[in-house]
This record gives C-alpha cells, sequence and structure tokens, in this order.
C-alpha cells in the first residue's frame, strides 16, 4: 500500500518527508504538501522577514508572497532534492531587502517630514531608545549583501552552522568564515551609521 | 564577549514582541489560499516567444532586448528603462549600433527568469524617472509629435490599428558586488569575476520616449525608440563583466574570454536567444545591420535593427523572409 503525503498530514507523520519529497509531490499537483511545506517553514521565515522589516504586516504580507511565488512556480533544477528551504530564505531576504532598501531610500528623501520620536511624544523614552537603536541596526543590515544578512539573522534565530549551511546553500566548510565576513560587514557598517546619528544630534 | 558575539547580540533588539507575533499559521494558510484564488495571482504560463513581444509591449524594451555588456547588465541588474542627460562624472557611454545574438540553453534562460522571479538585485536601483506604461493616441502623428525622435519607419501595412506612446525614463543602479556574485554563484559562476572596483560604481540608464504600433494584419507590431544610453564611470572595464554574463548565460569559460575580447562593448547588443524556443539569422535591412528570430513552433518571427541611432523591433505572425521583405520595404 503506498502511503502519501496526504496520508502522512493526516496521521500526522508528515514531519517525516523531507522539504525535497513535499516539493516533488507539490510538482505532482499535491496541494496538501504546499500546506506541510507552509507550516514547516511560515513561522521561521516570518521570524526572519519580521527582524527586517521591523513591522507585523508588512513582514506577513512577505511571507505570504514568498509562498505564492513557490505556488506559482516551484523551484526545480532537476536534483531528487531540492534546497526548499534555501530557496524559500533567499526569496523572502531578497524581497525583504527590497522592500526596506525602498523604503530607506523614501525616508532619506522624506525625513525632513519624519515627526523626530526622541521629542517625547512617542512613549516611554526607554521605548524611543530601543525603536531608534532597531532602526540603526536595520540600516546596517541593509548595506550588508542580502546573503550576509540573512546568515547573521539566521544565526541570531539559533541556527546552526549545518543548518545555515543547508538554509543559505553554502559550503560547510565555509559557514564559520562567511559569517565572520558578515559580522564584520555589519559592526562597520553600524559604527559608522552611529557616528552618523551622533553628528546630527549634535549638529542638526 | 567577543567581537562576533557583539554582533549577534546587537541583532536581537530586532526580535518580535509580544505584539508582534504573527497570525497562527492556520490562520495565515487560510489568507493564503485566497490570494490564490484570486485569479490575479495565477498568471498563466507564458511562451518565450510571447513573452518577448510582452515585455516590448510593457516598454520593458532594455530589458527584453538591450544587450551588449552594458545592456546585458542592464537585464542582469533588472534596470527596465530610463532618459536624461548624461551626468558629467559620467565617463563611458554605450548605444546600440550592432548585434550580437547568443544562443542560450533552457538552463540559462531559467536563471534569467528567476533572477527576476526571487527578487534578486545586484545593487540598489533608484528611478529618477520611471517609465510608464504606454499610453493610446489617436494617431501615429500624435504619436510622432509626443515622441519626435523615435519614429524612423513604418511598414507597409496601411494605417495602424493601435498606437501607443511610451514614457521617457531614468536610473542610477549603484552595484552592490556581494549580491552581484551571488547571483553570479548561484548559476555556477565563479561571483569572482567581476573586479573588486565595480563595488559601488553607478551605472544610469535613460530612455527617451518610445512608439509602438499594432496592425491586425499578420498580429503584427513594431516598436521603435531612440537607443537607450547607459553610461558608467570611465574606470569601468565592460569586459570581465561581459565575461562573467556570457558564462552567466550558459557559455563555457573559454568561449566566453574569446568573445568578450572580440566585443565592442560599448556599441554590441547581446540578444540572449532560447535555442530551444527559437533559431536566429543575421539579415540587412535598409542598408543596416538586424536580427531575425524565429519561433521553432513556425508561424511567429521577430526582427530588431538600428537605423539612424533608432531601434526597430517588429514582430508578427510572418515568416522570416515575409518580415524582411515587409521591413525593406
Amino acid at each position: 500500500m503506498t502511503i502519501t503525503i496526504q496520508d502522512q498530514l493526516s496521521n500526522g507523520s508528515a514531519e517525516d518527508a523531507s522539504d525535497g519529497q513535499l516539493l516533488n509531490q507539490m510538482h505532482q499537483g499535491d496541494s496538501v504538501s504546499f500546506e506541510a511545506l507552509f507550516h514547516r517553514h511560515y513561522q521561521r521565515l516570518y521570524g526572519l522577514v519580521f527582524r527586517l522589516v521591523g513591522n507585523r504586516a508588512e513582514a506577513e504580507d512577505i511571507v505570504q508572497e514568498v509562498f505564492i511565488r513557490l505556488h506559482q512556480k516551484p523551484p526545480s533544477d532537476g536534483r531528487d532534492e531540492h534546497n526548499v528551504s534555501a530557496w524559500l530564505y533567499r526569496v523572502a531576504t531578497n524581497t525583504a531587502y527590497n522592500a526596506i532598501r525602498s523604503r530607506n531610500r523614501l525616508w532619506q528623501r522624506n525625513q525632513h517630514l519624519v515627526p523626530d520620536k526622541r521629542d517625547g511624544s512617542a512613549g516611554p523614552e526607554k521605548a524611543a531608545e530601543q525603536e531608534e537603536e532597531a532602526q540603526l541596526v536595520r540600516l546596517a543590515l541593509a548595506e550588508l549583501s542580502p546573503m550576509h544578512g540573512q546568515l547573521l539573522l539566521l544565526r541570531q534565530l539559533g541556527l546552526s552552522y549545518a543548518e545555515l549551511a543547508e538554509t543559505c546553500d553554502v559550503n560547510p566548510n565555509s559557514v564559520g568564515k562567511t559569517l565572520s565576513r558578515a559580522a564584520e560587514a555589519f559592526r562597520e557598517a553600524y559604527l559608522r551609521l552611529s557616528a552618523q546619528t551622533d553628528a546630527e544630534e549634535h549638529n542638526p | 564577549m567577543n567581537e562576533f558575539d557583539d554582533v549577534i547580540a546587537k541583532l536581537a533588539v530586532l526580535e518580535p514582541t509580544k505584539e508582534d507575533q504573527p497570525q497562527a499559521a492556520d490562520a495565515a494558510f487560510a489568507t493564503l489560499q485566497q490570494r490564490l484564488e484570486q485569479p490575479a495571482a495565477q498568471p498563466q504560463p507564458i511562451p518565450w516567444f510571447r513573452r518577448f513581444t510582452l515585455m516590448t509591449a510593457k516598454q520593458k524594451w532594455t530589458q527584453a532586448a538591450v544587450g551588449g555588456v552594458l545592456g546585458l547588465m542592464i537585464a542582469f541588474f533588472g534596470l527596465t528603462s530610463s532618459g536624461q542627460a548624461l551626468a558629467s562624472d559620467f565617463l563611458g557611454l554605450f548605444r546600440v549600433q550592432k548585434f550580437a545574438p547568443i544562443s542560450i540553453s533552457p538552463e540559462a534562460l531559467a536563471n534569467l527568469e528567476n533572477m527576476d522571479f526571487e527578487g534578486m538585485v545586484p545593487g540598489e536601483l533608484v528611478w529618477d524617472e520611471e517609465a510608464t506604461e504606454p499610453q493610446q493616441v489617436a494617431s501615429l502623428d500624435e504619436a510622432i509629435a509626443l515622441a519626435p525622435n523615435a519614429f524612423v519607419f513604418a511598414p507597409d501595412l496601411g494605417e495602424p490599428t493601435d498606437v501607443a506612446v511610451g514614457s521617457a525614463g531614468s536610473g542610477t543602479l549603484t552595484v552592490d558586488l556581494a549580491a552581484a556574485r551571488a547571483i553570479l554563484n548561484i548559476a555556477g559562476v565563479d561571483g569572482n569575476l567581476l573586479p573588486d572596483d565595480l563595488d559601488g560604481s553607478d551605472i544610469s540608464v535613460a530612455t527617451e520616449p518610445g512608439i509602438f504600433m499594432h496592425w491586425d494584419e499578420g498580429n503584427t507590431t513594431v516598436v521603435q525608440m531612440p537607443s537607450p544610453s547607459v553610461s558608467y564611470p570611465g574606470n569601468f572595464d565592460p569586459q570581465p563583466i561581459g565575461q562573467a554574463l556570457l558564462q552567466f548565460l550558459g557559455m563555457s569559460e573559454e568561449e566566453a574570454v574569446r568573445l568578450s575580447n572580440s566585443i565592442d562593448w560599448t556599441s554590441t547588443l547581446i540578444l540572449p536567444i532560447p535555442s530551444e524556443f527559437a533559431s536566429f539569422q543575421e539579415v540587412t535591412i535598409q542598408g543596416n545591420p538586424g536580427i531575425v528570430i524565429t519561433d521553432n513552433e513556425g508561424g511567429e518571427s521577430s526582427l530588431i535593427f538600428e537605423s539612424g541611432g533608432n531601434l526597430i523591433m517588429m514582430q508578427g505572425n510572418w515568416s522570416a523572409d515575409e518580415l524582411i521583405d515587409l521591413a525593406n520595404g
């Protein structure tokens, strides 16, 4: 007797199916496999995208967009086991990066129109400071390549080196080195942007 | 705490708070299903040949057709339009004067499509003036009045059924070397072919208004416009980038080196032709160089040629010979 993914989902054993198996089922028109992939990756993709865009509605929308693309055109490169997670995280990161870069440009053009949260109207001082710090971190991330940003954020999300290699489709032997480069690039961008912000505060 | 741990700790400020938690996965999936059921969310697959027309009709002229190393960079870098005077700090300039068709494999075509589909952008693109969808006008005379530099040619098919004018556009891509290299790496090409000094380079593209004409006879479409101009810093060496992009399109390293060294990258438009879907031949139209592309399934042909600094693309349900005859008048 053949056990389908649908059977596996209904009896709770779909966890045993690999991403690649689910994708293969999707290619054969199995919508249940698509749903299984969604449930498997939704939370973590949201966590990644939210960290980049900092807005719940926008993050949810981007994650939905990623799965719409997966549904419309599932990746296929002829291999039996396509790295679906690498595809999902790459598309999510690229889409989020496009969103934040676009927003940063808009912000830079219109920053004279944005109310200064430090004037006390934005709530408790600590929350305002935290939001300011988050904005600075996001600006620094936006200056990295999407792959570097993705690696750092997924590491912060708690992924092991082996999981990072799988999810980001990088050589397992070079994960540490690539992470170090990404961290160094982030640090440089953060320090520079931080100095710029300080200078603007002292010379508004 | 070492520097790496310090960076990871800084990123913790981005963690979602309790209020930032997403809706439950079941509810999110229900929303997703609703979106998928909307017709607009499920475009029908478009044959390659028709897509070529569609891109043109949507003014994605440069993405569809403009190659050369810099034209190809436009496709590669996702630029789709542009049109203003060159900034004084740009010393190099690309304009189309000749064509170099290149057969590409289905895999290379998929690379090009996936790049767009997966949102991969090798840098930051800023539009100064974004080209709009072509606007229909009442007559060819009105189109010429709106786009005086565009019109150089009309086939002998009588009055066109539809005439439209596409607007000018201009934009600049600031190259993100890491992102550009990542795109090449994904396609199996060594990203280090791109030189270090490419990082942060500004590449500007400008297009002038174009004229779109359509005739019911033969479902014929003609698009014409002044050649888009691509400007780039004077220290910019297009050869290694050309090599990388030719490899991205599926050429072997040896072939790409040979071709990139023999092409005049300041004036040659590379046309990637998926060999699975179409064949091509070099032709002369009104004394000017051109390329005719024929759908392998037959029934449709497309012609692109240069005339007096303008690019003209013509397409319809004609054989290659019929299309050439129409173009030569």
